[in-house]
């Protein structure tokens, strides 16, 4: 077969193509744009959320390398940092930790590190690093506990146990870095100098001159095998070399749910089957429309696959025209958007990603939605038979149904009526993609109007204020009680203060107990081995304020108005090997401790976080038991007003924090206004689909009754006339829509709110408004185009 | 005279080229005549009597209508105007698909917001055999009836003029003889003028009078 080289013509016919129909060509463009803007945000907020959480998990780790060696000497880190596979290490040598009494709440050890360790430790130094033997780096955390200002060039004496021996040194303060306050594990950074002065050729006891070396690969894939590979190729065994993953790269697309997978896979179906929906539209009325010039091509020789070229070929350039924007766009919806759904899942640090694979995957699926699009169009163009094609201008608009016996049918509304489900599949279309975008607005509506700040705050703060140690409201707490002078100053206002003390204490484990937390705890294989003596118990004084508040939380048995000294309330939820299980008792139980029998009367369950100390330890129990005394108390929980004080306060115990209700509901209007921006940002988006299927539907259908509306001029339809009938087309569209979504709304804020909310109707009306004047202006604006022809050219389209 | 052009031209510009559709037509049609307008295809003869039923502009001279000239009426008065006193009839019929023959026929009046004369109607639709089918869809008539219907709209208004585009163009000669006979007599009745397009010579002799027409021109 000779090719023929046909590229030139058909380049030229899809451009002319694409550039009569400037109109068409938009409104792909625009539909094209917000396919992939909404695909591409939801990439990025997903791979920014994975980040996220892998920062969350390295940090509480306090390493982002992929994986280390531990307990090295100084030969092996040389011979093992070399290795091809590691693209980059950093090396850190223990030489021994601080024994101090004023830093006995936190474990602080002391190191040496090189820049790629910091960086991986985020250890990130505000000053210069230590030369000099007396020269050490510290963090925040720890000058706060030693009363220090965060300031450079101080002195410091610190006493310390460097291999078995106690010493003790001053040090000058050259660098300061903040604090992780997800580690338990502070830093004193000192120079080699210092570290040469202790530690000789081999590892000393207690660790003293081990070498830690941290490495990462190109991947963060099958990190375990890479690690097992390089003290393989050096001729060593797993036993002799201790190396470990790090947990923050343990998770992958393996550990995802299913369901969590398949609710994410439907959700970005249902974002490209938005797209399409528009994109399909928009081709296969433009193509009805042609289905002469298509037909005439046919005739004079144009083959099937020329035909499918042409229309693919015009699908192509606007894409490619569409995609960068879209992309953009997308990009910066999504990381607007990282923050509020991270800040709702409850993790803390925020990393937005612009890894190559959103942008990839967002391109991919959007070229996917436009191609399908135009799948059905194209192949409807290239089957078409030249004479039918000819003849059959208005097939789309052909009326059959039954007789009406009925006389005033052509009335102008009710001729608008009729031809509004002529084409019944696109009319309950654009209705139903209105209706969607009017129904998600008014479902966020509803939400913010019933968001019950009070209610929300009874979870997060049960008192005006909560105040306790700075620690406290962290991961660490590291037990540190409120000083009584401060209770004491407080006192003397007048407010009304609860404490909240917490005492520990260990249970022995008899053999009925270890019994039950065999069978309660969910790791099967470990629980067989249960073979603790003691398990802790975390038990809270509280009073009757207190008492009170827990009623809301009680799952089992009942909690009394005045508990008695021997009574105890339990936490169900137990942290055993792996996760929560339930606690190891029933109503009615004795639990003895500290010398002392309680009788447990309930059990509470979803504690809000004032109520208890986050810091969860392995075997332990949560429990309250009465408390009268204040001393020693870990928060307070006052009734009053402090607001005037509040500052002077925090300026004489720098270390307490004090949280107010105020403070919280003007967070939470700041949530509120997210939550409303998401909405909107989301109705408003699907409001532009439906109005766009809007201006499709009107604007195809009266080009395509190009003929009919000709007609009726002829016999004498004014402009005028048309104009109204064309505008009660769109009014029943617009109609029908608030109507279903009016009927709609009333079971969705029954699901929402659980009552009938009728506040946000003044603004929908308001918004509805803005709909009818846009489908007003519309069908006139199409009709202003179209009568540019005259009738007679009208007329004649098929003639 | 009901009907009247005064050195009527119609010249497009295609391409380059400019084509003279009509180029000075005088014709004068009486009232109550029935007149047949003959002539090849491409001879101008549908721009003529487009150009009657003010569904065009010309280029330049007159169409006079009951003492009216055409061309100082803005689209909407003429649509009006078109209503009132003007019925066309199609070759392809021109039917609303969305309507009953019943709401069909009187849609003129409708637009006109004018009270239908139904005892009218009705003897119009009995006159033209189509009574029994009032409540049906175009999609149900055969191509015969529609042309009734077109006909029976055309008169719905009691138009002084009848303008028909080769109304039998569709239809086989019997039904075409037929249709004519009826438009004939319907014309008569109520005293309408009737300026009909043809190819058919056999039809156009139906007609009191033939005006021939040549490259814009009337010949005879």
């Amino acid at each position: 077969m000779i090719k023929n080289n046909n590229q030139k013509i058909m380049k030229k016919m899809i451009k002319n193509s694409l550039l009569n129909h400037k109109a068409r060509s938009l409104m792909t463009i625009f539909a094209i744009i917000l396919t992939c803007i909404m695909l591409t945000s939801v990439f990025t907020i997903s791979m920014s959320m994975l980040k996220s959480m892998e920062h969350t998990t390295a940090m509480q780790v306090g390493s982002s390398a992929h994986g280390g060696f531990k307990f090295l000497t100084e030969d092996q880190v040389d011979e093992l940092k070399d290795h091809h596979l590691i693209k980059s290490y950093g090396v850190s040598t223990v030489i021994g930790l601080i024994e101090d009494k004023r830093l006995i709440r936190r474990s602080i050890e002391i190191r040496t590190m090189d820049s790629n360790y910091m960086k991986d430790s985020f250890v990130e130094v505000e000053g210069s690093f230590p030369q000099n033997r007396d020269e050490i780096i510290l963090d925040t955390m720890t000058l706060n506990l030693l009363d220090l200002p965060h300031e450079l060039n101080q002195e410091v004496t610190l006493s310390m146990s460097i291999g078995n021996k106690p010493v003790t040194e001053s040090f000058e303060i050259v660098g300061i870095y903040e604090s992780n306050i997800y580690s338990h594990t502070s830093y004193m950074i000192t120079s080699d100098e210092f570290k040469n002065s202790f530690v000789g050729d081999e590892i000393g006891p207690n660790m003293l001159g081990a070498n830690n070396l941290a490495v990462s690969f190109v991947s963060k894939y099958n990190i375990k095998s890479k690690l097992l590979t390089i003290i393989n190729d050096y001729g060593y065994t797993e036993e002799e070399i201790n190396s470990g993953v790090n947990w923050a790269y343990v998770s992958d697309i393996t550990s995802i749910q299913p369901n969590d997978l398949f609710a994410y896979v439907l959700m970005i179906v249902m974002l490209m089957l938005s797209g399409y929906l528009i994109i399909y539209n928009i081709y296969l009325i433009s193509i009805n429309k042609d289905i002469n010039h298509y037909g005439l091509l046919k005739t004079i020789g144009a083959t099937q696959k020329q035909l499918k070229q042409l229309i693919y070929g015009q699908a192509l350039r606007l894409y490619i025209v569409s995609l960068p924007i879209g992309l953009l766009l997308g990009y910066i919806i999504g990381i607007l958007l990282v923050p509020i759904i991270l800040n709702t899942l409850n993790i803390l640090t925020v990393k937005t990603s612009a890894h190559y694979s959103i942008f990839i995957f967002a391109a991919l699926l959007t070229g996917v939605t436009v191609f399908i699009s135009c799948r059905k169009p194209a192949k409807i163009a290239s089957k078409v038979s030249p004479l039918e094609a000819v003849r059959s201008v208005d097939t789309n608009y052909k009326y059959s149904r039954k007789n009406k016996k009925r006389k005033s049918g052509n009335k102008l509304h009710l001729m608008a009526w009729t031809n509004l489900f002529r084409v019944r599949k696109k009319a309950v279309l654009v209705i139903l993609s209105l209706t969607l975008s009017l129904l998600i607005l008014s479902s966020v509506l509803i939400s913010v109007e019933n968001f019950d700040p009070e209610e929300f705050l009874s979870g997060v703060i049960g008192s005006d204020y909560l105040i306790g140690n700075a620690e406290y409201f962290t991961y660490r707490n590291d037990g540190g009680t409120i000083p009584d002078s401060f209770l004491d100053e407080i006192s003397d206002i007048g407010v009304e203060v609860h404490s909240f003390t917490m005492f520990e204490h260990l249970i022995e484990v008899t053999d009925e107990l270890r019994d039950k937390i065999v069978v309660n705890d969910m790791a099967e294989d470990q629980s067989s081995s249960f073979d603790r003596d003691y398990i802790k118990i975390e038990s809270y004084g509280i009073d009757a304020f207190i008492l009170n508040r827990l009623n809301d939380y009680v799952v089992k048995g009942d909690i009394p108005k005045v508990l008695k000294v021997n009574q105890i309330i339990v936490d169900s939820r137990f942290f055993a090997s792996d996760g929560f299980a339930h606690a190891p008792y029933e109503i009615g139980d004795s639990i003895e401790f500290n010398n002392q029998s309680y009788e447990i009367v309930a059990f509470v369950d979803n504690i809000p976080l004032y109520l208890y100390d986050q810091s969860f330890t392995q075997y332990s129990i949560q429990a309250f038991t009465m408390e009268e005394s204040s001393s020693d108390a870990m928060t307070l929980m006052v009734n009053g007003d402090l607001e005037g004080i509040k500052d002077d306060l925090l300026k004489k115990y720098p270390k307490l924090v004090i949280k107010s209700r105020y403070d919280y509901i003007k967070h939470l209007e700041g949530y509120i206004r997210m939550v409303k921006v998401v909405g909107y940002t989301l109705s408003g988006i699907l409001a532009a689909i439906g109005v766009l299927n809007f201006i499709n539907m009107t604007s195809t259908s009266i080009i395509i009754r190009k003929r009919e509306f000709a007609i009726m001029a002829s016999i004498g339809m004014t402009g005028k006339q048309l104009s109204k009938m064309l505008y009660f087309e769109g009014l029943y569209v617009i109609m029908l829509s608030l109507g279903l979504m009016s009927i709609l709304s009333i079971p969705i804020s029954f699901l929402i709110a659980g009552r009938l909310i009728l506040s946000h109707a003044m603004t929908m009306i308001l918004l509805s408004l803005c709909y009818i004047i846009i489908i007003s202006l519309i069908p006139r604006f199409s009709y202003k185009i179209m009568s540019n022809e005259s009738i007679v050219e009208r007329l004649s389209v098929v003639e | 005279m009901i009907l009247k052009t005064k050195n009527l031209k119609k010249h497009y510009t295609q391409s380059e080229y400019v084509v003279k559709a009509l180029d000075g037509v005088d014709i004068d049609i009486k009232k109550g005549e029935f007149v047949s307008i003959v002539g090849k295809s491409g001879s101008g003869k549908s721009t003529l009597l487009h150009m009657l039923g003010g569904l065009d502009n010309q280029t330049s001279g007159e169409v006079i209508i009951d003492n009216t000239p055409l061309s100082q009426m803005t689209t909407d008065e003429m649509a009006i105007y078109r209503r009132r006193n003007i019925g066309f009839v199609f070759q392809s019929y021109n039917l609303i698909p969305t309507l009953n023959i019943y709401e069909n026929v009187t849609l003129p009046l409708e637009l006109d917001g004018i009270t239908v004369d139904e005892k009218y109607i009705d003897s119009v639709l009995k006159m033209l055999g189509i009574e029994e089918k009032r409540y049906n869809l175009p999609s149900q008539l055969s191509g015969g009836q529609q042309q009734r219907v077109a006909i029976a709209r055309a008169l719905a208004s009691k138009p002084l003029i009848i303008l028909a585009d080769e109304p039998t163009g569709n239809l086989d000669s019997h039904t075409s003889q037929e249709v004519i006979g009826l438009l004939k007599l319907t014309s008569q009745e109520y005293n309408q003028t009737i300026v009909m397009i043809t190819h058919n010579a056999e039809i156009a002799q139906m007609a009191d009078r033939i005006i021939h027409i040549e490259d814009g021109l009337v010949v005879s």
